[in-house]
């Protein structure tokens, strides 16, 4: 698809170094982190400026290329996967942080600035970044935006379109605009809320305006731990329904546990049907007593032991062996597929319970770790990738446990967006006239379907001779296609 | 030319006979002097849909109206047929409690919405003016809001759910009843602020909060800007968690305190705060906002319980009603917190210059100020004003900030851009405006480079 013109071009645009043409240099590039999928962009081209980037994309526009911007890579939906080949452009040479205005609670960063670089700047003088994504040490912002990412604290503090106030963007012609700003209501559409959360389709953001938070005065963590899921979800229900808003509710089953407990040794008990991991913050007065409410709701609810952290060593340690969940599988699966399905609190034992009997009848084991307080489960399911057998169990399961929360009132995806992963699915969500209105917006910016081409909405049909083969297809149920 | 008649007959066809008002006089829906020839009354999504749907086929310019509370809002409408009211669309449809959620039809008036919500102890933390009138739709069309943005947000930051319909008839949805949700583009945030150019508002899906369980004021005064933005500003760093923080000018003060006769005395700046929370917590604060009110020299202050009464009076002095719209003038700047008292100084000073008693509020920690200018009656505005604010406009688009004007008579709009430049973005909308709205059937001409 790319000329040996075209590759001059930019080659002559970025420089040779930024650069990626060889099969062994661009390996790394055939899959972001949804593993379980691979396509090869034919270059990677990096970037190394608002303006290279924006010529990158003309380039590509008037080439009729298709393109796909990545991050850290660590995206869980496909995202990053070039499926139509083409141009991989790699943002992680923009990043740098601009500016950080602490009197106005705002910073200006590129890209490829990784999450948690935002919150190690400011976290001295008292500030932080709130959108905190369990894989915050490599993902980046610009990744963040596309994804509307989450984390643990978005239960009192939102995502990060809460807290992304404007952007500059290389719109998939090359043109490049400015949307939002500092300040709050700007007149107009809200152009920086739509790119949020479009998983790059809409363009390439080069710049991003956040919002910082201050640190509060006090923080308190309790870890509650439970004979039963069940009853670890209706004291999550009860402390909502009490009027209390935590900065985070999160929940782990036994078999997390045991993962967890096995790679970080936090102190967790491994043979508790369920544990609640629960975060207060704001000032000091009433922390107290918002502490005893939730003690007594646990006990309610026949917790066997509530555990307060007593100072922020224990307290980093029980959040590190949340944040560290999914790679503590490693000590008990060599593989594992994570879901992102989101439901109504309410629901959560009616769903658990769903899960355990699909995990049953498919024969597989599914550990569960999750955003309890906004209902976002990531059921992690264990298998071995070497063993086609259960690979394909797993996606049996995955797929009816997308039914299952799309059956309660829930939504397909919390955090990790549709991607390539769940695009077949978005019709259990949406009608044709949905997603007619949400194309409507894709027309608009990106007319060619140049920019990030084949992910969010299902495709009515494939073309194979333009794309990289096709080794294997999923019959039944499941329809994927292995690149 | 419209058929009137005949339209009103295919309009009596789907929402009833009793529900398409055509006789009486349209003067209650003027919208910057142009008249509807019918206020037309669905009752639910389906009536709404065929009834734009005709309006789509006739090529009608629709007017969505909730409560009319904002009418004053942008440019005169360049065309207008009819007035669709959301009146009938007033249902609470959900509420679950130990979710924190509730999805209610876009006519529904805040105030009704607000007292169904407390029944269960919670409320949707959105606090703009006049509640018994103001319908949802409304409040998210126009992205309204109060000082209590602050502490919990807006309307962006509170709505999950979304149905809408469009100038088609065709009805979707976007979102979900679940807090966080990355299926499909986020639509709410384009539809939210959108003036009802895109689609007419019919449900939405919000996310509650517990109401809290007590809510107080600290108002103290001081005889200098100067006085009342330092403390504001030490309040914003310190640590504290205010619901509101409101920095008010001498004549503003002076309205209030009129309008809440009983309250304490106190003349000049004022630096009215909100405190939300657990009891302990709020009076905790209130104790060091005094404390920090004293040492910054505050002339008096006054705490006490937040009835809300204050807050509505302050905001309904900014919302002026049809009879005061054309005599005032209300801007809203746009900045950060660091240039606020600045363009207070500036605000304050062109009053001077114009010698009128310009009333000022500053959402402080927000970067917002408000501003309502006296006109003196006269059919021309007063150059100096339009000259001033055009100045103001350009420096404050030197430094991302802005200018509109959320109220104004038509004559003054004549002759000065309400919304102002939204630079090269304007392609990108008037695109959108165009996908969504081909046709110009939403009120076409009122929003931003006239879309």
């Amino acid at each position: 698809m790319l000329t040996p013109a075209t590759i001059e071009a930019l080659q002559r645009l970025v420089g040779t170094a930024n650069l990626l043409t060889e099969p062994e240099e661009k390996l790394v590039y055939e899959c972001d982190g949804l593993t379980m999928f691979k396509a090869m962009p034919e270059v990677v081209v990096f970037p190394t400026s608002t303006q290279q980037a924006a010529e990158v994309v003309r380039l590509a526009h008037h080439a009729q290329i298709p393109f796909v911007a990545r991050g850290g890579g660590t995206g869980l939906s496909g995202g990053a996967l070039a499926v139509d080949g083409g141009m991989m452009i790699a943002l992680t040479k923009l990043n740098r942080i601009l500016e950080i205005d602490l009197d106005n609670q705002r910073a200006v960063v590129q890209p490829g600035v990784v999450n948690l670089w935002i919150t190690q700047a400011v976290s001295a003088q008292g500030y932080y970044y709130a959108p905190d994504p369990s894989s915050q040490q490599a993902c980046t912002i610009g990744g963040n935006v596309a994804e509307n990412s989450g984390g643990p604290h978005t239960l009192k503090y939102g995502v990060t379109t809460n807290h992304v106030l404007g952007l500059e963007i290389v719109l998939p012609d090359g043109r490049v605009i400015e949307t939002g700003g500092p300040a709050e209501d700007y007149p107009g559409y809200d152009l920086t809320g739509i790119v949020v959360g479009s998983e790059g389709t809409l363009g390439i953001v080069t710049k991003v305006i956040v919002r910082l938070m201050r640190k509060t005065e006090a923080v308190k963590t309790l870890m509650a731990v439970f004979e039963s899921m069940d009853d670890a979800s209706n004291a999550v229900s009860d402390v909502i329904g009490q009027g209390i808003v935590p900065a985070a509710i999160e929940m782990m089953d036994q078999l997390a546990l045991e993962a967890v407990e096995a790679y970080i040794h936090a102190g967790y008990p491994t043979d508790a049907g369920g544990v609640l991991l629960i975060e207060l913050d704001g000032l000091r007065d009433g922390m107290e007593e918002s502490a005893a409410q939730i003690v007594e709701i646990a006990r309610k609810h026949n917790a066997r032991e509530v555990r307060i952290a007593r100072d922020d060593r224990e307290r980093e340690l029980l959040w590190l062996g949340r944040k560290r969940a999914f790679g503590a599988m490693g000590r008990i699966s060599p593989s594992y597929y994570v879901q992102d399905g989101v439901i109504p609190r309410t629901r959560l034992p009616e769903v658990l319970q769903r899960i355990r009997d699909i995990a049953a009848r498919h024969a597989i084991r599914i550990a569960n770790v999750f955003h309890a307080g906004d209902g976002n489960l990531h059921p992690l399911l264990l298998y071995d990738e070497r063993d086609s057998d259960q690979r394909e169990r797993v996606l049996q399961a995955s797929e009816e446990i997308l039914r299952v929360c799309a059956d309660v009132g829930g939504s397909l995806s919390g955090e990790h967006g549709i991607g390539i992963e769940k695009r077949e699915d978005m019709p259990l969500i949406f009608t044709a006239l949905d997603m007619a209105a949400m194309q409507k917006v894709r027309t608009v910016f990106n007319p060619q379907n140049l920019c990030n081409p084949g992910k969010v909405f299902p495709t009515p049909g494939r073309c194979v001779e333009l794309g990289p083969p096709i080794t294997e297809k999923v019959i039944g149920g499941v329809r994927i296609e292995r690149f | 030319m419209v058929d009137a008649s005949e339209l009103i007959e295919e309009l009596s066809q789907i929402v009833g006979a009793p529900f398409v008002q055509a006789t009486t006089s349209m003067d209650a829906y003027r919208v910057d002097g142009r008249e509807p020839w019918a206020v037309v009354s669905p009752g639910d999504i389906d009536e709404m849909s065929a009834v734009l749907a005709l309006a789509h086929r006739q090529e009608l310019a629709v007017v969505p109206w909730g409560g009319g509370t904002t009418m004053a809002m942008g440019h005169p409408p360049e065309r207008l047929d009819i007035v669709l009211s959301l009146s009938r669309l007033d249902r609470v449809l959900d509420h679950e409690p130990a979710d924190l959620t509730a999805t209610v039809q876009a006519g529904i008036t805040m105030a009704d919405l607000q007292t169904h919500l407390a029944s269960r102890g919670q409320w949707w933390p959105v606090d703009p003016p006049l509640s018994t009138a103001a319908t949802l739709g409304g409040v998210l069309a126009t992205n309204a809001s109060g000082p209590k943005r602050l502490l919990y947000g807006t309307a962006r930051d509170l709505l999950i759910g979304i149905k809408v319909v469009h100038p088609d008839g065709a009805i979707s949805k976007a979102g979900g009843k679940v807090a966080k949700n990355v299926t499909g583009y986020d639509m709410m945030k384009l539809y939210i602020g959108s003036l009802g150019t895109l689609a007419v508002i019919a449900e939405a899906t919000l996310k509650l909060r517990p109401l809290p369980p007590s809510q107080q004021l600290a108002w103290s005064t001081f005889a200098r800007r100067e006085s009342a933005a330092e403390a504001a500003r030490r309040l914003l760093t310190g640590g504290l968690l205010p619901s509101a923080v409101e920095v008010v000018n001498p004549p503003l003060t002076a309205h209030l305190h009129r309008a809440l006769a009983g309250s304490a005395g106190g003349e000049g700046w004022s630096l009215i705060v909100g405190l939300d929370g657990a009891e302990p917590a709020v009076i905790r604060q209130r104790h060091e906002i005094d404390a920090l009110g004293r040492a910054g020299g505050a002339a008096a202050w006054w705490t006490g319980p937040d009835d809300g009464r204050l807050w509505q009076s302050l905001q309904e002095r900014l919302r002026p009603n049809r009879a005061e719209r054309m005599a005032c003038v209300v801007i809203r700047v746009g900045t950060v917190r660091t240039h606020t008292e600045a363009i207070l100084d500036k605000l304050a000073e062109l009053g001077s210059h114009l010698n009128a008693a310009v009333e000022l509020s500053a959402r402080f920690g927000n970067g917002l100020v408000y501003g309502r200018f006296p006109l003196n009656g006269e059919a021309e505005p007063p150059a100096q004003l339009t000259q001033a604010l055009t100045a103001m406009r350009r420096e404050l688009a030197s430094e991302r900030g802005y200018l509109v004007v959320e109220s104004a008579p038509p004559a003054f709009k004549t002759r000065f851009d309400c919304w102002g430049d939204v630079g090269p973005q304007a392609e990108v909308m008037a695109g959108l405006k165009h996908e969504f709205d081909p046709r110009r059937v939403l009120n076409p001409g009122r929003f931003v480079h006239h879309l």
